[in-house]
């Protein structure tokens, strides 16, 4: 029984290209499926209006507005047996509630978070502040064959110091406080933070953790993946839009 | 693979031939569920006593730490005997996940092992008291991600065994659907991250773009990559009648042809076999005395499984028999996942032919009476146990013993005696998970 070195190769040749077309076309709906989006709420008479904001866990609701930042696309607020598509596809989604970065990644401002166009490589240290898990595989995800980070020069690094970026997962907890600052601290300057799902944006779930303000007020910018968790394809959106890539078509703001 | 003979199906009757049966749910307290043939069944007590722990599975010998432990003030420093006390986490791009394990060692090999937890606490168990138990559900799903519908599952069974409400059919082959999908899902990727730990980036992009598509067929049938409100009973998302199922079921066929291609290349491949053979070593002894259960204990020889043992319909009425390994080393643990995709595959078969009918509209809010109950079920990472007490309709407490909790021990005591390059394939033929023991 040789080495089947061979053999894998022969598989991998056979299945194909996987790799997404993104950033070149827009995603397509099993690369952004409806629970990456926001719901689009109708206008409803204000006893029904306010039940339907008592569903919501996060209390993202008010009337017909939903907070990007909270919302965990978790369908409560949408009619039993709504259609899956159609309304999901909204309009621009609302910036997170509280004190915007500058560059926040739904709100107006430059869109590379550096004074200048970044021209190299992007090297990106995921850390892991309190999350269920779900955040942390879809950023693996970044590096399987059907996104291929590499491929537009985003590459993890196991270390912070060779960071650019810090890619923040789930809701720093009390015994994560320290830790996340000691490894933004030991990062080069310039830096910036990529908040990776509703934990990381605003709390989510857990906005009742003190250390939920760790995020927003760090002294970096930040960029802000709301979903819980979002697509991977909208993380690799978030750190092009990081480096000041020009948007791809098709790509929310 | 044996088949499990002589086993019980009803809860009550202790495994592995001891008189009783414990697991810890929340062991500061001294919580217990405990099973207990000479009272006439199962109820969770408190502060067990040694009467009764004496009757248990092997009691458990507390581990000694090694010369010098003590005497750490700081991790990372020499120890007095000339050991370095490593520690591995919480930040680090290895675990991919906040948790810490200390390691002690002289150089390469490790002497003493230390998981500590903690680093996730979210305050999960707290949270959700006050909920319905309906409204609990995201908590609840969102303690661990990967094996959400395993958490809501027997969450959801513990509420209806307090409440003594019925459940219908449907809810219950769907709660079955869900789990052995996300089953697939955990297996896939433990296995995929320990080939790629054998330095083989060829083989590792195969199995992660299995998995890829493994989280694409949830996402496309069960409304969610991750099947976050599957089992909330109106999630609008969930796209699972018939036909639907028959084209799910078609997709995990696919997606079972392609692993079975891709195991019998990993099989082949001596680099990778030879990094699982004999490492981290937990012989059946051991795990018993430890209390492993799952995918660990099966790879030791232990062939307990709640779907067989202490099944929660619809698993009665599957056909399932424990996959069971002797070797107890990670190959061990690999092998039983392995071939419980293939059985999670051929499941998910057996329930869409079987499909009871249309979900149709269930009612949100049931009324619940107050009371206590419990529930059990086997999750990707094994036996995960359910305490719940409900005062007018409302969640007044949940204790919750996890399998990643349960199996800390084994795995600090079979990396004992590795070298530092051992170290993720344990981890990943272990399968624990920080987010799951913290909450």
């Amino acid at each position: 029984m040789g080495e089947p070195m061979v053999g894998w190769i022969i598989q991998a040749v056979r299945r194909g290209r996987l790799t997404t077309r993104f950033p070149r076309a827009a995603p397509t709906e099993e690369e952004l499926p409806p629970t990456a989006r926001l719901p689009v709420l109708t206008p409803l008479p204000s006893e029904a209006s306010r039940l339907r904001e008592a569903r919501c866990p996060t209390e993202a609701i008010e009337g017909t507005m939903i907070d990007d930042g909270r919302c965990l696309r978790c369908a409560r607020c949408l009619p039993p047996g709504a259609p899956a598509q159609g309304p999901w596809d909204g309009p621009e989604p609302r910036p997170p509630r509280g004190p915007g970065s500058a560059g926040s990644g739904n709100g107006p401002g430059p869109d590379s978070v550096w004074a200048a166009p970044f021209a190299r490589s992007l090297h990106v240290f995921p850390i892991d502040v309190g999350s269920c898990q779900a955040c942390n595989l879809e950023v693996l995800a970044l590096a399987n064959p059907y996104y291929d980070a590499s491929r537009l020069g985003i590459f993890f690094t196991p270390t912070p110091r060779h960071a650019d970026l810090l890619l923040v997962m789930g809701v720093p907890t009390a015994a994560m406080e320290e830790p996340f600052r000691r490894t933004l601290e030991a990062m080069p300057t310039p830096k910036a933070i990529v908040a990776v799902g509703a934990c990381a944006v605003s709390g989510g779930l857990f906005r009742h953790l003190p250390g939920r303000w760790a995020v927003e007020s760090a002294p970096v910018p930040v960029i802000y993946v709301p979903g819980c968790p979002p697509a991977p394809v909208q993380i690799l959106a978030a750190l092009r839009r990081a480096v000041g890539t020009p948007r791809a078509e098709g790509e929310r703001r | 693979m044996t088949r499990a003979a002589g086993w019980g199906r009803a809860f009550g009757e202790p495994p592995w031939g001891a008189d009783a049966w414990i697991a810890y749910i929340a062991p500061d307290r001294g919580l217990a569920l405990v099973c207990d043939p000479a009272r006439n069944g199962t109820a969770v007590v408190e502060s067990p006593d040694a009467a009764f722990l004496s009757r248990c599975s092997p009691p458990v010998e507390p581990e000694r730490p090694a010369p010098g432990v003590g005497r750490d003030r700081e991790p990372g420093a020499p120890t007095a005997a000339g050991r370095l006390r490593f520690p591995y986490g919480p930040v680090t791009f290895g675990l991919f996940e906040a948790g810490r394990i200390d390691l002690l060692t002289p150089g390469e090999r490790v002497v003493s092992v230390r998981p500590q937890a903690g680093y996730k606490h979210r305050e999960i168990d707290r949270t959700v008291v006050g909920w319905r138990p309906g409204e609990a559900l995201p908590w609840i799903e969102r303690r661990v991600g990967p094996f959400s519908v395993a958490h809501a599952d027997t969450f959801l069974s513990a509420t209806e065994s307090a409440a003594g409400r019925p459940v219908r059919e449907q809810e219950l082959w769907l709660r079955a659907l869900g789990a052995e999908l996300q089953r697939i899902h955990v297996h896939l990727g433990h296995i995929g991250r320990s080939v790629e730990a054998a330095g083989q980036p060829v083989a590792t992009a195969q199995f992660a773009a299995l998995a890829e598509e493994a989280r694409r067929a949830m996402g496309r049938w069960g409304g969610h990559r991750w099947l976050f409100g599957l089992l909330d009973p109106n999630y609008p998302l969930r796209r699972l009648e018939r036909p639907e199922l028959r084209r799910l079921a078609e997709e995990v066929g696919t997606i079972r042809r392609r692993f079975d291609r891709l195991w019998e290349l990993a099989r082949a491949t001596r680099i990778y076999i030879d990094r699982l053979q004999s490492t981290a070593v937990l012989d059946r002894a051991a795990a018993l005395a430890l209390g492993a259960v799952g995918p660990v204990a099966r790879g030791s020889g232990i062939g307990w499984d709640d779907r067989v043992a202490d099944p929660i319909p619809p698993y009665d009425r599957l056909d399932l028999h424990p996959a069971v390994e002797s070797e107890g080393d990670a190959l061990a643990r690999i092998l039983v996942r392995v071939e419980e995709i293939r059985q999670s595959a051929q499941l998910v078969e057996q329930i869409s032919d079987r499909w009871p009918g249309p979900l149709g509209e269930i009612d949100p809010r049931p009324a619940v009476a107050p009371g206590r109950g419990w529930a059990r079920s086997e999750s990707p990472a094994g036996d995960l146990v359910y305490d719940v007490t409900l005062g007018e309709g409302r969640i007044t407490a949940i204790n919750v013993r996890t399998a990643s909790a349960a199996n800390w021990p084994a795995f600090a005591h079979a990396l004992r005696g590795s070298v530092f390059t051992d170290f993720h394939f344990a981890w990943e033929s272990f399968g624990l998970s920080f987010a799951e023991t913290d909450g």
